[in-house]
């Protein structure tokens, strides 16, 4: 059983997800979602303790066909960190998911939602899971096709939701395309598509224009679906007009697996060493990221639609994963996850908390929100801690994320980019202040609705919370975590943390 | 002013404004008796204290007209919006 | 956990804040009450040494750490906290109160901050939990004050992070020790202070907010913050000279500003920011007898110039006004609060006897012994601007002088009345019996203060200055207050650099709306294009933003190849 755990943490969603399609009645749906996730999160948290415990890669082959011909699913210190992520917001958003899909989406299609939502998840664990680059491309479109559709349900309360859905879509598919054409080139060079035998046989070509080509399309392909700044415009409407579930679920995990996904092929395949692969891609993603950083906090002060708002700052936040990936560093790379991980964890908080207010008012701007700090003070500091740890205020884990992601820049001087670095994370508090107002300082204006808080709305939000915080403060594990992820990609260098 | 009209005061403004004086006197008296040890020589000369006590006073007075000249606005002067004021 | 709660000075008040806005009226005083005093007997038990540590991502933090200077100050803290509590007795309101503890608790937790990160943590509750205190103001420039406020205490905290990684860069540790200030770090650490303690040009936000805040806010407000930045600019650059003179400033200045202020809490305002320039002389001359007097100093000031917040915060508590054209004769009616607030006034003019005088002649002694002549003499004069401004101005005129209409008022609440006798007591046993006090202080230096010839030259100076003021009344040339707004240094951040900003930013931001509308024009240009491209499709969103995604991604791709080519 143990050693099948690999495969069943994809195999079981995938398995799972037209068994829901086929149930009747949606409790029933809700139900598997609800067991299969928890089951992944489990088995998610077995295989990130097995190991650490053992400090090795593991490697599953399928069928007992060794790799290069076979198909190997591969856990080593990065995806094990990285798949609790995934599995665990999934399970959260499950669990909040039955309120809000029973809010915001027609009972005749909730079997077919709940079948999507299995196969989004199954995608994005089988793209951490797997060790081959086209079987990457295969989940990446598995998850894609169902999150385009699970966008589109929104369509029913928000008529946006189509043109979002299909704006996604297409510009999705211009990023698979670019990723599979860099894939095609790799193939053609090295005859192999194994993540391990590309990393080997890479070395003898890397000198031909055919190699940068393929680094380039695939970094690129990979900018589009991560949301990198300036190809993040998908981004926001697709979340405003998704349905609430979805975006929690999209907003925590979607983009950072893309993340993943880059470092494991830049970093993991192409390496450091690559040449042009420092200036190009390493000064392009920090003077992007940089860029987006201050692009999507702005445009989060300016923003009145919360969901808009936060999947504006989403893009600021994506911003600070893709300065630690270009700082080209162990501790970099550390800050990169660490920022995934803590990121998913405010990002699924806000989005759950954001998600109950919009389900009940049918939209959730600054409007809504006005004067609501006394009529649901549960829900509203849920949004509160989620915006302190967007900031970096000590004791939330967003802190410990941007305290390693400024050490990774300083370690290579720098200076004036850890400068901007905290500058925009200060520029965060406008928007955060802009809630805390409309909240608690002003008074709710006659004749808007009553907003009401029950424990089951507001307990997935406040899950999230606790772990934002819990992280923030005992963040020893976790960061020695990210650094054992990084020095997968990266070999550990002496005087390196 | 102050000092000049205040009836109801059980301490008239006469009586205490003697009473003023006569304190101060006595503690110019004082100096004769008591030796004051200075580690400035401006500050050894007589009465330096009593002397520098009036005449600074005088002086924040005649500082603060300048202040009060230079510095000061309309009540709401912040509150009306630049331009205006 | 609990042992963590106890065995940090001020996070059992921290924590505790956190129960206090549950708790109905009566029960809530006791047990702030009841906090305060287990925190002091805690704090008070705490030896000089390093105590608790810890460690953040490989750095190494001091959590508890006591100096010589701090157990001074963690008392004065805690007398000022309880003093607060007996203060607003009668308040109701429950976010004062929280906010309030938790603001002493944040201000002792700092004294006893061994790095510069933990300190950082701390002034920055100082200056989230001290804002509530300032909005608990009234008046229709509560918010605003309150936001200009949040904005220079929470920017000191930034420029104080920004010394510590640049001590961090230089390999010096974050330990908090003596730093030097002529590097970039030592002037970050020194700004961050300078803010925090009212340095000239950045001591605006004081005037500007502590008049704001509610009555009992107020009071708070002066104990903490500036002591605190008063104690680390102790720590880290005694004996730096140029204090001296940026003290000397900083005492002289306010006196003629206080002269023309007619709102009397401004006017304390100013006064504070006046003896928090004593103290900085202090820390500049940097002997042990000129540091003894800043501590010592400190201590005194902080009571008995929370004593004199609490006087006129009861007179605007009663009367509804604390503008000094509008009071007179209130001692008939206010008489208990007028023996106290003229207690508060002796021991800030420094009479003999009261705690004044036993504090400042340490300071004034210090600075006479290493002979700077001007700085010596600049401190005579602030006291003799004490006399007007104060005495005078704060006290004989409201509460002694001539009514300019009827105030009617009634005696003072009791509790106020019992924290301003405690406090008046304190001022007076200080004065009379100094040696206890003189015991606590870091160094072994003394100064004799009762020497005949000493006393006799403080009183001529003091009745000398009061028989100007007799001058100037009976020749009708005492001016009378006004109301007006007096300009201070925040103008510079009100007026100046809004002005200069958009100076700058005026025709930046011209050339930014032609790029913008050029954009516009282009990307319209685009969608165009694609519109025609593919019309059948119809959705024209979609289709736009395909146009442009392909666009950027061969702008991109262009870019990387030249990038590797050029690097």
């Amino acid at each position: 059983m143990m050693q099948h755990l690999p495969v069943l943490q994809v195999l079981l969603p995938l398995l799972a997800a037209p068994f829901a399609a086929l149930l009747r009645g949606r409790d029933l749906a809700w139900g598997v979602a609800f067991i299969t996730t928890g089951a992944a999160f489990l088995i998610s948290i077995a295989l990130f303790l097995e190991q650490r415990a053992l400090g090795t890669t593991l490697v599953y082959e399928m069928g007992n066909w060794a790799a290069p011909i076979g198909i190997v699913y591969v856990i080593d210190a990065a995806s094990a960190l990285v798949l609790p992520v995934i599995s665990g917001i999934g399970f959260v958003a499950t669990l909040a998911a039955r309120q809000l899909v029973a809010a915001e989406i027609d009972a005749r299609d909730h079997a077919l939602f709940y079948a999507a939502w299995l196969l989004t998840i199954a995608g994005m664990l089988g793209q951490v899971t797997t060790g081959d680059a086209f079987n990457i491309f295969v989940f990446l479109e598995i998850s894609s096709l169902s999150a385009y559709a699970l966008v589109a349900m929104g369509s029913g309360r928000d008529r946006r939701a189509l043109p979002a859905a299909f704006n996604y879509l297409i510009l999705g598919t211009v990023g698979a395309t670019f990723y599979v054409i860099g894939l095609g080139l790799l193939y053609m060079l090295t005859g192999t598509l194994n993540l391990v035998d590309l990393a080997e046989r890479l070395p003898q070509v890397e000198e031909t224009r055919a190699a940068f080509t393929a680094m380039a399309f695939i970094a690129l392909g990979l900018f589009l679906k991560m949301a990198l700044f300036p190809l993040h415009f998908w981004l926001v409407p697709a979340y405003a007009h998704a349905p609430s579930a979805v975006t929690a679920l999209m907003a925590s995990t979607a983009t950072k697996v893309s993340v993943y996904v880059l470092i494991r092929l830049i970093f993991g395949v192409f390496g450091v060493e690559f040449p042009g692969l420092a200036d190009a891609v390493g000064l392009l993603v920090l003077t992007l990221g940089i860029a987006g950083a201050f692009v999507g906090t702005l445009a989060a002060i300016v923003e009145t639609d919360l969901k808009k708002l936060f999947a504006q700052s989403s893009i600021a936040q994506l911003g600070y994963m893709a300065i630690g990936i270009g700082a080209m560093s162990a501790t970099g790379l550390a800050a990169a996850f660490l920022h995934l991980f803590n990121h998913a964890l405010m990002k699924g908080a806000l989005f759950l908390a954001i998600g109950m207010i919009a389900a009940q008012a049918g939209r959730a701007t600054m409007g809504t929100i006005q004067g609501a700090g006394k009529q649901i003070p549960i829900t509203m500091t849920a949004i509160l801690f989620g915006g302190l740890a967007l900031i970096g205020v000590p004791l939330t884990a967003g802190f410990i994320s941007k305290l390693y992601l400024i050490r990774a820049l300083l370690e290579q001087d720098f200076w004036l980019l850890a400068g901007l670095t905290f500058l925009s994370s200060a520029l965060a508090l406008a928007y955060v202040w802009k809630i805390i107002e409309a909240a608690w300082l002003q008074p709710r204006p006659k004749g808007a609705p009553k907003l009401h808080e029950t424990a089951s709305q507001y307990i997935p939000a406040w899950i999230m919370v606790i772990a934002t915080l819990g992280f923030g403060i005992y963040a020893t594990p976790l960061v020695q975590a990210a650094f054992a992820a990084a020095h997968v990609f990266i070999p550990s260098v002496a005087g390196a943390n | 002013m102050a000092k000049s009209k205040n009836p109801k005061s059980k301490l008239t403004p006469a009586l205490g404004l003697r009473l003023l004086a006569a304190v101060a006197g006595l503690l110019v008296l004082a100096e004769i008796l008591v030796h004051r040890h200075a580690y400035f020589a401006l500050e050894a000369m007589p009465l330096f204290f009593a002397g520098f006590g009036f005449l600074a006073f005088l002086a924040i007075i005649l500082g603060s007209r300048l202040v009060a000249k230079l510095a000061t606005r309309p009540v709401d002067y912040y509150d009306t919006p630049e331009g205006d004021a | 956990m609990l042992e963590m709660l106890l065995s940090i000075p001020g996070l059992l008040l921290i924590v505790g804040a956190l129960l206090v806005p549950v708790l109905p009226h009566a029960p809530r005083q006791a047990y702030m009450l009841a906090l305060i005093g287990v925190s002091g007997y805690l704090t008070f038990g705490i030896e000089t040494g390093v105590h608790t540590t810890a460690s953040l991502g490989g750095l190494d933090l001091i959590l508890v750490r006591a100096e010589a200077m701090t157990k001074p100050f963690a008392l004065v803290f805690h007398i000022a906290a309880a003093l607060n509590v007996f203060y607003a007795l009668h308040d109701p309101n429950k976010t004062t109160s929280a906010a309030g503890l938790a603001y002493a608790g944040a201000a002792i937790a700092a004294l006893f901050a061994g790095d510069f990160l933990t300190l950082f943590l701390y002034w920055e509750l100082t200056a989230i939990t001290s804002v509530f205190l300032v909005l608990a103001g009234t008046s229709a420039r509560t918010m605003n004050a309150a936001m200009r406020y949040l904005l220079m205490q929470v920017g000191s905290g930034v420029v104080l992070l920004a010394g510590a990684g640049l001590l961090w860069r230089d390999g010096t540790g974050l330990t908090i020790q003596a730093v030097d200030a002529l590097t970039p770090a030592g002037l970050c650490l020194l700004l961050a202070f300078g803010i925090k303690a009212a340095f000239p040009l950045v001591n605006g936000w004081l005037q500007d907010a502590y008049p704001e805040a509610s009555v009992t806010g107020t009071v708070m407000l002066s104990a903490f913050t500036t002591k605190l930045a008063i104690y680390m600019l102790a720590l880290c650059f005694a004996g730096f000279t140029p204090l001296i003179y940026i003290g000397a400033v900083m005492a002289v200045l306010p006196v003629f500003f206080a002269a023309v202020e007619n709102d009397l809490r401004r006017v304390l305002a100013y006064s504070l920011n006046n003896q928090l320039g004593f103290m900085v002389i202090g820390i500049g001359v940097g002997t042990q007898l000129a540091l003894n007097g800043t501590v010592a100093h400190a201590f005194a000031s902080t009571i008995y110039q929370g004593l004199l917040f609490m006087a006129l915060g009861a007179v605007l508590h009663r009367t509804g006004t604390a503008k000094a054209s509008q009071l007179g004769a209130l001692a008939k009616s206010m008489p208990l609060t007028a023996i106290f607030c003229t207690v508060g006034a002796l021991s800030i003019i420094s009479f003999p006897l009261f705690s004044g005088f036993v504090t400042k002649s340490l300071t004034l002694g210090a600075v006479a012994k290493e002979g700077y002549f001007f700085v010596w003499l600049a401190m005579v004069f602030v006291t003799v601007g004490a006399v007007q401004h104060i005495f005078v101005k704060a006290v004989y005129l409201p509460f002694f002088g001539p009514a300019p209409k009827r105030v009617k008022a009634k005696e003072a609440p009791l509790g106020m009345l019992l924290a301003m006798g405690a406090a008046a007591a304190l001022c007076l046993g200080i004065g009379v019996y100094p040696e206890p006090l003189y015991a606590l202080l870091p160094y072994d230096a003394r100064y004799e203060v009762w020497k005949a010839g000493y006393v006799l030259g403080e009183l001529q100076l003091l009745f000398f200055a009061g028989l100007g003021f007799v001058f100037l009344s009976l020749r009708g040339v005492y001016p009378t207050a006004m109301d007006t707004t007096v300009l201070n240094t925040d103008y510079l951040f009100r007026r100046t650099l809004p002005r200069a900003t958009m100076a700058i930013a005026g025709p930046v931001l011209r050339v930014w709306f032609v790029v913008l509308a050029a954009l516009k024009r282009s990307v319209l240009q685009m969608l165009k294009i694609s519109e025609q491209a593919s019309r059948e499709s119809g959705l024209v969103s979609g289709i736009a933003s395909i146009g442009s995604a392909a666009g950027i991604f061969l702008a991109m791709f262009a870019l990387m190849l030249i990038l590797r080519q050029v690097m």
